[in-house]
């Protein structure tokens, strides 16, 4: 254990608190620069202020900062580092399969400490080569070369920050752990840890049992020099697919669409649908549709529409849980000279808005619902059976009118 | 003053000997190189900020991460390539070619405290001893390059946050004997580049000359 007068002065122990503080946050922004994919050249690098921390030019993109801010409150730095800062960096291929590749710790270790280094002008010297130990770390680890692919391949790699212990079960049985360096100070060692998988098998993690396996099981090989995503599935023969009724319908190109819900309203004129029996309090509106839970809405759609394998994770299975922040988007593939890059922007500012939540009154509208018996079904469905007659006419007549269009 | 003393063997393809001593002593300079100094007084000086960038290896899957300075890495170029252009004419028969390269920090001492002139004192030195094997060898042994380089640089960067001995930062008057101040954006401490070559017959001219014949004659 460090001795509890590690620092001969509360002044030398804020200045070493706010020096950490500094590491943790620069020690965020190297880690993820290096997974952005990008390349860093002398281009690419803005002209430096002479005012850097640790005189060295590392980014400091407000995101990343507002994620470091959000895991390490400023109150209690030097305690959320003893219990650990972890950066998670995670992979997500276009078919919606996720892995967790890496995950960096910065700790203090209490045993390794060194009460003979006072000088806070030296230990502050000292971070710097710590952080240029991470800078060069972070350039071998797999998931490195990985993040440099995501450009060209189908894959997109994200980043999580937490405190706490790191969760390190997510990355399987095979796992490798590298030190990028660690400075003793009076208080503990300071240190970066890396653990990343070794083992790039990808499962798929959907409920259903008889989805195809996409990925083959050596997928991921296990040398980085070898680790490319081949997720760009052979083209097959396109076979007749069911109608998915769960994708929003659209319209054809230069269809009338003044005829279409003319057309419409008198179909329903005609045939009248069952009517949702609620009470009458409710007064369903557009309102009352949109104040649902965007999380109810992912997980419904996930266990059914293929399309919202597209849709990047909101939480993974198993350790996430809903009030943690969701993964950030790095980077947005063929973007960068393209006008989709202001869409990606778009989509990159309003993925972290805060999720909407159920009012008391879509509350008590959903016990209502539920209060609905099997009767009032039974008697929809007499109803109905009844018409049967005019449904089949109505179906016809529309086969006839098809075939005479298409003539 | 005993200097540490690091060595690192590693078998290689002749076309990667440049990038495989780079990997290494840029990764070592990044670690021994601090911003220029702007000294305002005798001893209170500021230091400025230093820029990185990544270097992608042709000849193996390997990135490394150097100062952003041109002329220091014109220098290391230079230098290494002389070596490895030596190295590869030597004859590797009937044992493989093999040469040493060193990265040397020191710092110069005063030999007589009235007199200009200095000696070199090592304190730390990084040796890449390198062996020469058959070009267009199979995956594994490029893969093992790659691995070797990997660990290596893991345990330099172990090494240098020991925070073992190295020159105190010195006065204004002192700073040309600890660091090199010619370069225009970074100060690394002084260093040298040296290299040797096993002393045999192989690195004269007409031993060069009968290589070659005998490689064409070969074909």
């Amino acid at each position: 254990m460090a001795p509890d007068a590690a620092f001969s002065n509360i002044g030398d122990k804020n200045e070493f608190t706010k020096f950490t503080k500094f590491l943790a946050y620069k020690g965020v922004q190297v880690i993820v620069e290096s997974r952005k994919g990008v390349k860093i050249d002398a281009n690419t690098k803005q002209q430096s202020t002479d005012t850097d921390w640790f005189n060295l030019q590392i980014p400091d993109s407000p995101e990343v900062n507002q994620a470091t801010k959000n895991a390490l409150p400023s109150d209690k730095i030097l305690e959320t580092i003893r219990s650990h800062l972890n950066v998670e960096i995670s992979v997500q291929t276009e078919d919606g399969d996720e892995m967790v590749l890496e995950l960096w710790t910065l700790g203090l270790d209490e045993t390794q400490f060194d009460s003979s280094l006072k000088a806070m002008n030296t230990v502050y010297f000292r971070m710097g080569i710590l952080l240029k130990s991470l800078i060069t770390i972070t350039r071998i680890t797999p998931a490195y070369h990985l993040s440099r692919k995501q450009r060209t391949e189908s894959f997109t790699i994200f980043y999580r920050v937490y405190s706490g212990d790191p969760k390190v079960k997510a990355l399987g049985e095979s796992v490798k752990k590298i030190q990028a360096g660690m400075l003793k100070t009076p208080l503990g060692g300071l240190g970066f840890t890396v653990s990343y998988r070794t083992n790039f098998s990808i499962s798929p993690n959907r409920s259903e049992k008889n989805k195809t396996l996409l990925l083959k099981s050596d997928h991921f090989e296990l040398s980085p020099k070898h680790v490319i995503f081949e997720t760009k599935k052979k083209k097959e023969p396109l076979s007749p697919q069911p109608i998915d009724l769960n994708k929003p319908l659209r319209l054809a190109a230069f269809v009338d669409e003044y005829l279409v819900e003319e057309v419409i309203k008198e179909f329903f004129k005609k045939f009248p649908v069952p009517k949702c029996r609620v009470p009458k309090f409710e007064m369903v509106d557009d309102e009352t549709t949109i104040c649902k839970s965007t999380q109810e809405l992912d997980m419904s759609v996930i266990s059914k529409s293929p399309t919202s394998l597209e849709m990047p994770p909101k939480k993974f299975p198993g350790f996430r849980s809903e009030n943690e922040p969701p993964l950030k988007l790095l980077c947005f593939p063929f973007a960068d000279n393209h006008p989709i890059r202001e869409l990606a922007e778009f989509y990159k500012d309003f993925f972290n808005a805060p999720h909407l939540k159920l009012s008391d009154y879509d509350t008590a509208f959903k016990e209502k619902k539920l209060e609905m018996t099997t009767e009032d079904f039974s008697e929809d469905l007499l109803k109905h059976e009844s018409s049967l007659i005019e449904f089949d006419q109505l179906v016809d007549d529309m086969c006839r009118s098809a075939e005479w269009s298409g003539n | 003053m005993n200097a540490r003393d690091f060595n690192f063997e590693i078998a290689m393809d002749g076309s990667q000997v440049d990038e495989v001593v780079a990997s290494i002593f840029h990764t070592v300079l990044f670690h021994r190189s601090s911003g220029k100094f702007t000294y305002n007084n005798e001893e209170s000086y500021s230091i400025r900020t230093v820029n990185y960038v990544d270097v992608d290896c042709d000849f193996i899957d390997f990135t490394y991460v150097c100062c952003a300075s041109e002329s220091l890495a014109r220098k290391l170029k230079r230098e290494i390539s002389a070596f490895s252009k030596l190295l590869r004419t030597i004859d590797g028969r009937p044992s493989p070619a093999k040469g040493e390269i060193s990265l040397e920090f020191f710092q110069k001492h005063r030999t007589r405290w009235f007199l200009p002139t200095y000696v070199p004192v090592p304190w730390e030195i990084w040796r890449v001893s390198c062996e020469l094997t058959e070009s267009g060898q199979d995956m594994h042994r490029h893969e093992s390059v790659v691995e070797m380089l990997q660990d290596q640089i893991v345990f330099i960067t172990e090494i240098i946050n020991r925070h073992e001995y190295v020159p105190k930062m010195p006065n204004r008057s002192d700073a040309d004997l600890i660091f090199d101040t010619s370069y225009p954006d970074i100060q690394p401490y002084l260093f040298a580049i040296k290299y040797k070559l096993p002393e045999t017959e192989s690195n004269t001219v007409s031993n060069t000359v009968r290589k070659l014949i005998r490689d064409t004659l070969y074909l």
